[in-house]
């Protein structure tokens, strides 16, 4: 049986460097999570547009329930479009701020024919409801929201036309933590209440720990691991995926941190390094790690990694 | 207290436009110390430090109280006093590191002017210390022929603390400094400030919203709501038995790693 | 002591708008002018001495008679009433003008909003297009083609509007590129919501401030150029009230006649500045800092 969505050998291009070069996602049906997590620049944002249509694909294919939607044009995209909702990470910028939040959820409402006109102040009452809001919210402009009804409006208006599948790009990573806790619950009750899949991009590993069953790291445009999330936080393959965690400020560790992992930042993506992209910071890399590009193997039962020392990584070599 | 505070404030009131958006009893960051500064937008935490340096003036706020540092009393400090003080013995360093930096500018010629301003001798000892202050904060002196643009974020961040251990400030003001940064950046940041005070006896201030990187980093913490400090102490006891409801709001939110999932 | 919290945004309400409007004199005094001006085109017939001055009519034994009670603006050569003619001029240049920047618009924002919107080919066609339009000097082009035309309000009208809508086509186009790649565009493309009405409803009116702004303060540009046209026989002729014309015939009874020059020309200046003042005021009005200043309270 084919998953909800697969990505193939995703490569986006900006002129000539690789954003993203490569990537294979599977995503089955809800309720479930996958993560996306990854420092700035190592083309986790371009991955979900890239998925929603929204930035052009250089190379590869993302299928929906096995048809290939990657030339899809027309009325095949439109429904591709309902199909794969994203949500922004910047609630203040992805509602227009002339239109009032009844408004806005009514447009995607009627741009899909879900409900007649004459339903849709009732509906536009009920997506209100389903992510926390009342109905008076529906006559208020953007601006006189917080930014975290924003983005439980941002939310409704993706709910609207009823996805099967979400593309949550940073959703919370603009907002104060008490609100982004909230939204992380109202994503939690609305993954089971509705049995929604969803592609959650974050920087941050405990939002996706919350969230997601599957997680996959991005380093310069690749997946260099994939796996069950709480395995491979707990035990990664991946030297980088060790540094992240290591790097995860926490309360409560109250001993003197370790010196950091991993020195500097990424390389620029317009030149990446020969070999192993992560072997310039990486603790391990050998000669074999600057020259051949290891590829994305299984190393364990349901986990993959790009590392040609990921069995010592995974027996605990970084510890 | 036995030692006297760097920098203590008392009864700090701001007011903007008719709303009282600061009302803080009491604040001291003492020699060596990074205090953090806990809360959510709009809690004062950044205006509070802008208050320090007399930077509320101009965004038009009033501002009562007192602020003393090293027994100066920068209330009512004229503006020249103030610039004597401000960037110099009080450094503040923002969250985006690359637009506080003058664009048309190189590195090093914001640096040396800077170091020349504030008492450098030459032109040559200034780019001498320039180099130094850089090399101190594991950065290649070469950047001083950079422009901002050609940063990255976690080297322009580093770039601004560089240039506050050159003017060997007393006090250095961190207003969200690695919020806009990756957590590995951020790690080595928060290292670079802790061996700089370990070695200079430097005072920070550090606002932050991210109750993790205060639990790291800082040694005291006062959490700040609506305008009020609610709850201040040792940040290991204030983050692990919270006294106050706003508190453990705060501990709860954020996100853990095997922590429970959210719902 | 009662603490409050700064809301996130500060907001300005429809009364703050009316309010900044209200503040500020010299708006006012322009958006007064402006009103009085079309008002006075309007209700001309009702309001002047002779009505029939402002066309055909000659009083062979009653010319360039001095201002006085009867003749307030003296008469001109042909014995006709210049106030009567200069009250008539505001049907003239403002309606000319308000023709032009109509034609401009229509023409040049959507060609803006697709230049914009769209980008790639289709932008650099229409960038292309424009500039060549752009390469001539707008009072030379409009020369050209009014010399070209048949002398008449109509020709003058066209030959300006073609001069005047690359700019329009200019600004929006750099205001929808700007709101194009502005998220909510984007989750509005991923609703599946149209072209069509993510162009109309979401990017014109986000697009549309400046260009409100900059249209108001082009009426007197236009007023202006259409005197020039006028001023050099290229436009209006008589017996039609074009202040423009009225000053270009009154010149050659200068400085004796003084008043065939200085009424008319007073209303070429005194339109173009109301209008001015009441363009820069839009601007301030719309000024997104002013109508909604961020709260200052950091995060």
């Amino acid at each position: 049986m084919s998953p909800l969505l697969r990505v193939r050998d995703l490569e986006v291009r900006f002129g000539d460097v690789r954003a993203v070069d490569g990537v294979d996602l599977d995503i089955p049906d809800g309720p479930f999570g996958l993560g996306l997590v990854g420092e700035s620049g190592s083309g986790k944002t371009t991955v979900g547009r890239a998925v929603v249509r929204l930035t052009p694909l250089a190379a590869g294919s993302v299928a929906l329930d096995g048809e290939d939607v990657t030339k899809a044009r027309g009325a095949t995209l439109k429904a591709y479009r309902r199909a794969v909702q994203i949500v922004f990470q910047d609630p203040d910028g992805t509602l227009d701020p002339r239109m009032r939040v009844g408004a806005v959820l009514t447009e995607g409402l009627l741009a899909n024919d879900i409900v007649p006109k004459s339903e849709a102040p009732g509906r536009v009452t009920e997506l209100l409801a389903d992510v926390g809001l009342d109905a008076e919210h529906a006559g208020r402009l953007p601006h006189q929201l917080s930014g975290g009804q924003r983005q439980r409006v941002a939310i409704a208006r993706a709910l609207a036309v009823q996805p099967r599948l979400l593309v949550l790009d940073e959703p919370t990573s603009a907002l104060d933590v008490t609100v982004q806790a909230k939204v992380l619950r109202l994503i939690a009750h609305l993954r089971d209440d509705r049995r929604l899949a969803y592609l959650l991009i974050s920087h941050n590993l405990a939002v996706v720990e919350a969230l997601c069953e599957r997680t996959a790291v991005l380093y310069l445009g690749r997946v260099v691991e994939e796996g069950p999330t709480a395995e491979l936080l707990s035990r990664p393959a991946h030297p980088y995926t060790v540094a992240l965690r290591a790097a995860v400020p926490e309360i409560g560790s109250w001993e003197p941190r370790r010196a950091v992992t991993v020195p500097g930042e990424p390389p620029d993506p317009a030149s990446p390094p020969p070999g192993c992209p992560f072997h310039p910071r990486c603790p391990l890399a050998t000669d074999r790690c600057r020259t051949e590009r290891p590829a994305l193997t299984t190393v364990e039962d349901g986990r993959q990694a790009a590392c040609h020392r990921a069995d010592e990584v995974l027996s605990g070599a970084m510890a | 207290m036995s030692t006297q505070p760097r920098l203590a404030i008392e009864g700090l009131q701001i007011r903007i436009g008719g709303r009282h958006v600061v009302d803080l009893a009491h604040l001291h960051v003492d020699p060596g110390e990074i205090l953090g500064l806990a809360g959510e937008s709009g809690s004062g935490k950044s205006l509070t430090a802008q208050a320090v340096l007399g930077l509320t003036r101009t965004i038009g706020a009033a501002v009562d109280g007192s602020i003393v540092f090293e027994g100066i009393e920068l209330m009512g400090l004229d503006e020249a006093a103030m610039r004597a003080i401000r960037g110099r013995r009080i450094a503040m360093i923002f969250q985006s590191p690359i637009s506080s930096l003058n664009p048309v500018f190189r590195v090093g010629d914001v640096f040396v002017r800077a170091l020349r301003l504030h008492g450098a001798p030459s032109k040559a000892e200034a780019v001498e210390r320039a180099r130094a202050a850089l090399r101190e904060v594991v950065l290649s002196p070469e950047l001083l022929d950079r422009y901002p643009s050609q940063l990255s974020g976690g080297q322009a961040q580093r770039v601004s603390i560089a240039m506050a251990l050159a003017l060997r400030s007393e006090v250095l003001l961190a207003d969200e400094p690695t919020s806009a940064l990756d957590v590995t950046v951020q790690a080595e940041i928060l290292d670079l400030l802790r061996s700089l005070r370990d070695e200079t006896g430097m005072s920070v201030l550090f606002i932050s919203h991210d109750l993790a990187v205060i639990a790291e980093l800082c040694d005291r913490v006062a959490v700040m709501q609506r305008g009020r400090i609610v709850e201040e102490g040792i940040a290991r006891n204030v983050l692990t038995t919270p006294s106050e409801g706003y508190t453990r709001e705060l501990v709860a939110s954020v996100p853990r790693i095997g922590g429970a999932v959210a719902g | 002591m009662n603490v409050q919290p700064l809301p996130e945004t500060v907001a300005a309400s429809g009364s703050g708008l009316a309010g900044r409007l209200r503040s500020n004199r010299l708006v006012v005094f322009g958006l007064s002018v402006s009103l009085v001006i079309v008002l006075a085109g309007i209700f001309a017939p009702l309001l002047v001495p002779y009505p029939e001055d402002a066309g055909g009519a000659a009083h062979a034994r009653e010319t360039l008679i001095a201002p006085s009670s009867q003749h307030w603006f003296g008469t001109d050569q042909l014995g006709r009433d210049v106030f009567s003619r200069v009250v008539y001029g505001a049907r003239v240049s403002p309606l000319i003008a308000f023709l032009v920047l109509l034609i401009a618009c229509v023409v040049g924002v959507p060609l803006g909003l697709a230049a914009g919107y769209f980008g790639g080919l289709i932008d650099e066609v229409i960038m292309r297009i424009t500039d060549i339009f752009l390469a001539f000097p707008a009072l030379l082009l409009a020369l050209a083609l009014a010399s070209v035309l048949p002398p008449t309000i109509g020709s003058t009208t066209i030959a300006i509007a073609v001069t005047w809508w690359p700019w329009y086509t200019r600004l929006i186009r750099g205001q929808a590129a700007s709101v194009a790649g502005r998220p909510f565009v984007e989750g509005a493309r991923a609703s599946g919501v149209s072209h069509a009405r993510i162009l109309f409803r979401h990017v014109l009116p986000n697009s549309l401030t400046p260009l409100i702004v900059q249209v108001s303060l082009d009426v007197s540009a236009v007023i202006l150029t259409v005197s020039a046209l006028s001023f050099l026989g290229l436009g209006a002729q008589d017996p039609t009230p074009e202040w423009g014309l009225m000053v270009n015939q009154g010149q050659q009874f200068f400085p004796g006649q003084w008043w065939l020059v200085t009424f008319p020309g007073m209303a070429i200046l005194i339109t173009a500045v109301a209008f001015n003042l009441m363009g820069d005021g839009l601007r301030d009005v719309f000024d997104p800092k002013m109508v909604r200043r961020r709260g200052v309270l950091g995060g």
